[in-house]
Order: C-alpha cells, then structure tokens, then sequence
C-alpha cells in the first residue's frame, strides 16, 4: 500500500491508506471510526483542506498527544513533495480539477501511424511505467518499424513482440512494488522515520528511537519523560472500584433500591473499596548490550522516581544494583547515572538475569507482595538463560504482574532463544520509543 | 430547533456570541451536529471546553442539561431516582385508603420518577445539549454504563420500560485527561482536542471578551502568555481564562501597555503554583519577559 495520497485512486482507498500509515504511528483506529470518517467527509467540502483535515483528525484522532502526529501523517500523505497547503483540496477522489495525464499506448506506440493492438493487460503495465521506460518502448517500435518489411503480415508480430517486452516490465514492476511495499518494510519504515522526525520536538522524542534519546537535548527529553510520568500517574491514581472480595453493604442504596420489593433486602448494594495502587518494582539492564538505550533507562527512572512515590528501582548486568537510595537523594539523571556507575561495576559488561533476579529474591523479599508490578527493560540478551527462566518464573509466583519492556523488534523476538525462555513468565511487549512505553504502561498498569 | 444546521450558519452563530474559535473547533461541532454523535472534548483547563456546549445551548436557543461529573457518581444521580419519601408517605396513605377500600396507588409510575440529567435529556420535547463535563472525574463503571446510554440513546427503567429519546441530544462530553477514558467511549464520539490559541487568535479573544482593552495590551497580554506556555515547563500552563482575568485585571489597573511592575503585581492570575512562580522568576522574570513582548509586538 502506497505511503502517500494517490491520484487515480477512490477517496475510500485513499481514506484506508491513510488510516493504515495513522495505525503504524500507534493511532488506534477501528472499522467503526473509519465509517465514522467516511461519513463525516460527506458533510464538508472536499476541496476545503483545512476542513477535510479537520474531519478526519475528529474521527479518527482520539487523543491529543497524537494530534501533532496526525497533523505530520496529513502533510507527509498529502503533501509527499512538501507543497504548501493550498486553499483546495487534497483531491481524495479521482473526480480532481486536474486529473493526471494517462499515458495511452493507442497514442504512443504507432506502428506505421497506426497503434498496435496490444492485450489490456499489456497496455495496463505500459500506464504505470515510467516516460523513460516508455520512451524506450517507443524508440523500438520506431526502430523497427525503419527495418521491417513493407507488409502489414508483420503487424501482429510486431504487437507480440512488444506485448512480450511489456510482460517483462510488468514482471518487473511486481517485483519493485514488492520490494517497495511499504507495509512490508523499507519504504514504510522510512515514511515513518520522516513523518517522526518532522513532528514538533516533544511528539518526535516521543516516538523516536529509544537510543536516539542519548543525542536529544537532555532538558527536552526529560520533559518529554515527566510529562509521560505524570499522564502514568494519573493512571496509578484510579481511587475507587467495586470489588466482591470483601463484601460490605451500603445501607443507604440497598434501602433506597429494595423499597420496591417492600423493603425485602433482595438487591443488596455493596461498597466500593480503596484500590491499593500498584507497588512498582522497576528493573533495567544495564549492560554492554544495552549501553545504547542507558540514556533512556536513567531518564525512566529518574522521571518516575520523581512523580510516582515509592518506586523500588535496580539495574543489572553481571550483578545488581538497588538504585531507591539514590531516587530518594534527589539526583538529576546525570548525577545519577554517574553515581549508578560508580556503585556499579559491572556497568556496561555481560548480563546475568538469572544472579540478578536470584539476588534481589533473596535480599528483598519484602519487595514481593501481591500487589507488585515488576517492570523489566531489557533485550532480554543474557546468559545462562534456563536458569533466568527459572528465576522468572520464581519472581511471577510471588507478584501480581510482570511485564517486560523488550528493545528488540518483535520481529528478531524469533531468532532469540531467551525471548521463548522468559515469554512465558511475563507479559513481553516491544518497546522501541517513548510512545510504545506510554501505550504500553497506560493499558497493563 | 428550527434553523437547518450548516457549516456557514454554525459559523456565524458562534462569531456572534463571541466565540472565537477556527475550523479546526468549528468542524467537529458541526460534525457532531449532523451526524448525531456525542463530541468529547478534552484539552488543558480553561481553554473553553465547557463553554462549547453553553455556545451550543445559546445558538441552538435549547436548554443546557449539565451533569457533573465526580467520583462516586452512579446512575441514581445521573439517570434517575424513584421518590422514595413520596413514596412512603403514600404507602402510608393507601393503609388508610386501603382500609376505606380505595384502589391501591401505583408505587412506581411517573408520578414517583425522579429525572436526573441523562433521562432528563432523553425525554427532553426539544433536542438539548447535554453537557456532561469533567468524565475522567467519574469511575469506570460509570463510563461503561455511560457509553451504552450514548450509544443507544434508551434507557431501561425495569418499572416502566424501555425509554427511548424523543429527540437525540447534542451530548458534549468533557474531559481534563485526569485519566484515560475507554476505547469503547472514545469509539462512539468525534473527538475534538483544544489546545492554547496562537497569539492572533487569543488577541482576538481578549478583545471580544474585554474589550476595554485596547489593540496593543491584548496583544502584549497574548504575546506573553503564549511565551509563557512556550518557553517554560511549569505544571500548569495559563490557559484561556486565565488570559482574560489577567486582561481584566491589567485594564481595572488603567494598564495601556505591560509594564514590569504591572506584571510583578499581577503574576498571581497567570499562575496557581507556587512552583510555577518560582520556575518563571528563575527561568524568565518579569524584565525578560516584557522586553521580548514588547520587543516581538
């Protein structure tokens, strides 16, 4: 699927290329918002920009972190050579003030003044191909047409013969838009690169590259940190729900509900009880394989350590270390990097989960309640990883969740064994930007 | 409701009741108008979300029907409430009626029926705004009911029946982002996120809303409170409403330009933490801040 508006194309194809380039930018977007949008550009101008663009970001936009986002995705798929806005009309439908030039072979391939007859399907491949090509075709129907004999018998070899040329450019173009298919890969990958790299400085941090954070200015990205933080707290900060492990009766609403049973107590209701916030237990792997995303590490924690109280935070590598003391000094990222450093010396070295996990079992137990979430960032890249398993699998006995923050893509998840080792024991989400973290944090938490 | 709703009608009505807002707020409106979706509205404190649904009221000359949102909030106190004490007083009369051989009074008809805001608007003649402000304030588990109603736009009272809305309501929903709302809300709204005006837009808006103040002070006024938003990250930016009081307040002080001091004596409007004051006199101060308005105006 192409990554920017096609002409030529129905406004519902284009409108599902677009939401398909929105989703791979983390948009959330179902079926029914897509109809939702549909319906809405049928009650606006579609030759209003502004307002077409306004439809859709009311339809298809849910949250106002992504509204930056989409803005970049409109002008990327709609605005792929950078042209300014103007007043008219992205021209979603082919029915545009100027539709494009179709190159016809009836026009451009003459043989003798007459053009050739060619299968449907070979003057469709010779539409989408490019006026070098073309212009390529052409030279060789006029070249031929200088050596061939006088009669009109050589017509139709004449047609085969470019047919067949056709079908190899054909063969060719399949294969170029397979490789190109921006769903697929490359081409894609680069779009959203662009659209990221193109949005305002917060929403471009937020969906960059984890390991890019270490080249950002550090006062934006710890900004951009905190201000995640807080929207996380908020989360931790749901007060109230129903519960029906310890039942006590509301005298109030029973009364009031079972007066229509004569005052009978047959509909009791019952009190919603305090939820205990989660105690968060976070662990971040520290070693050489993921030197790249330290930065990152150090400003997560920092930024969490700083709004969510009572955070329990250790990095590992060859060995543990417990760095609360440190959040509770106050500490920028810097200082407590350098001093996470300094009290670690396996900084930067091998991993061994399996020590790590062990170690902090035994040394704090207290940390293991029911109530716990552990939070691991990491590639998962250790040694000895049946042993890590193992210790995992300790660890979700005795928690209420875990869940594993991997820098890895998913799609290299296959070819590590760890990632099949440890999966079963936690819940593994890729996480490769601040975005994915927040999605991530905002629905497991 | 007897205008036929359009976008360049919608336009007009909103410029003349003084909202002064662009395509981007007037789309969305509109969208949720035509195509009778509930609007959900979220953005900063203060940058006139609620006072979308009260434009609406006042140009669609229908009542705003507001319920507000807090935790705790259950269908009792948003959808309905049977009389209880009526009831009881007329159980207590129909003993007496009963014993003179009077029929039995129906405990649980109309007459009995508390209307809270949600069926209000349902069995509202004309079609209401329904402005059901601060969402993220309630509980889950009123969202959850909230979106069937928004959906279906019926309730089931199991006494009476299923009641269907006369007329949909325009639903204006808002939201602080105090939490996330659900997917399932969210799916069945157009979403119409504000965020702070750009310097033009908001000269405009303290011009309409004070206009006491001349070109240049609401100019100076947005220009430094849109650097304010820009340059420092405090933890809670001045919003909308904000501006205006600080517009007012600087007119009620015969301000025709900002000036240091003015500034100094009225930082109090613009910020309501004292770690943001802090944050700005370490990060800005009033000297900086004027040059560079009066410098950019």
């Amino acid at each position: 699927m192409p990554a920017s508006y096609q002409r030529g194309v129905t406004l519902e194809a284009n409108l599902v290329y677009f939401i398909q380039l929105l989703r791979r930018l983390g948009l959330r977007i179902s079926t029914a918002e897509t109809l939702t949008a549909l319906e809405a550009l049928q009650e606006i101008p579609l030759d209003r920009e502004g307002m077409v663009r306004a439809a859709l970001q009311a339809a298809l936009v849910k949250d106002g972190a992504r509204v930056a986002l989409f803005h970049q995705a409109w002008a990327h798929f709609f605005h792929p050579d950078g042209e300014q806005e103007a007043g008219s009309g992205p021209q979603l439908s082919p029915a545009g003030n100027s539709p494009p030039e179709t190159p016809e072979p009836e026009q451009e391939l003459l043989f003798r003044g007459r053009p050739l007859e060619l299968p449907a399907s070979a003057r469709e491949i010779y539409r989408q191909l490019t006026p070098e090509i073309r212009e390529r075709l052409q030279q060789f129907v006029r070249a031929s047409e200088a050596g061939a004999p006088d009669d009109e018998r050589f017509r139709p070899l004449m047609a085969s013969l470019v047919s067949g040329q056709l079908n190899y450019w054909g063969r060719q173009l399949a294969e170029e838009q397979a490789l190109v298919d921006p769903w697929q890969g490359t081409e894609m990958d680069a779009s959203l690169a662009q659209i990221v790299a193109a949005a305002d400085q917060d929403t471009g941090l937020l969906w960059a590259d984890l390991k890019e954070l270490a080249r950002a200015d550090p006062e934006l990205v710890i900004r951009v940190i905190r201000r995640l933080v807080r929207r996380l707290a908020g989360v931790l900060a749901r007060r109230y729900h129903p519960t029906r492990k310890k039942r006590v009766i509301s005298w109030r609403p029973s009364i009031r509900r079972n007066l229509q049973y004569g005052g009978l107590p047959l509909r009791l209701i019952y009190r919603a009880r305090r939820v205990k916030k989660p105690r968060l237990l976070l662990l971040a792997d520290v070693s050489g394989s993921m030197a790249r995303y330290a930065a990152f590490v150090m400003e997560f924690i920092y930024g969490l350590g700083q709004v969510v109280g009572g955070v329990e935070a250790f990095v590992f590598a060859e060995d543990f270390q417990r760095v609360t003391p440190l959040l509770d000094k106050k500490l920028g990222p810097v200082e407590l990097q350098d001093s996470l450093m300094s009290a670690t010396p396996t900084w930067g070295a091998g991993t061994r989960l399996d020590l790590a996990l062990a170690g902090i079992l035994k040394d704090y137990p207290a940390l293991f309640q029911k109530n716990t979430v552990i939070v691991i960032i990491s590639d998962t890249k250790t040694l000895q990883v049946p042993a890590a398993a193992a210790a995992l699998k300790a660890w979700r006995r005795r928690v209420k969740d875990i869940l594993w923050l991997n820098t890895l893509r998913r799609e290299e998840w296959g070819r590590w064994q760890s990632v099949a080792a440890l999966r079963p024991y936690c819940r593994m989400f890729p996480c490769r930007s601040l975005g994915q973290l927040e999605i991530i944090l905002r629905e497991y938490l | 409701m007897h205008q036929e709703i359009t976008l360049s009608w919608l336009t007009a009505a909103f410029a003349r009741d003084g909202y002064i807002c662009g395509e981007e707020i007037l789309i969305p409106v509109y969208l949720a108008l035509r195509l009778e979706k509930p609007l959900l509205i979220t953005g900063a404190p203060g940058v006139g979300k609620t006072e979308v649904a009260k434009v609406l009221s006042r140009v669609l000359d229908t009542e705003l029907i507001r319920l507000q949102c807090y935790e705790g909030l259950d269908e009792n106190k948003a959808l309905y409430e049977w009389n209880y004490q009526k009831q009881l007083l007329m159980i207590e009369l129909s003993r007496q009626g009963c014993a003179r051989g009077e029929e039995q009074p129906d405990l649980f008809s109309e007459e009995y029926l508390l209307e809270r805001p949600l069926l209000k608007a349902l069995r509202h003649p004309r079609r209401p705004v329904l402005l059901i402000d601060e969402i993220d304030k309630s509980d889950q588990e009123f969202e959850a009911f909230l979106f069937e109603v928004l959906s279906d736009f019926q309730v089931s009272i199991p006494e009476l029946g299923t009641i269907k809305a006369r007329q949909v309501p325009v639903v204006v929903l808002t939201s602080n982002g105090d939490r996330e709302l659900s997917d399932g809300l969210k799916r069945r709204c157009l979403f119409l996120y504000i965020d702070y005006p750009d310097v033009d837009k908001e000269t405009r808006i303290i011009r309409t809303k004070v206009p006491e103040a001349g070109e240049v002070l609401a100019r100076q006024v947005a220009a430094a409170v849109n650097r304010i938003r820009a340059d420092l990250d405090l933890r809670k930016k001045p919003a909308i409403a904000e501006t205006i009081d600080w517009a007012r307040a600087l007119v009620l002080m015969e301000a025709r330009a900002l000036e240091p001091n003015l500034l100094r004596r009225t930082l109090n409007l613009l910020f309501k933490d004292q770690e943001d004051v802090e944050t700005f006199n370490r990060e800005l101060g009033v000297e900086e801040l004027c040059r560079q308005v009066i410098n950019g105006a």
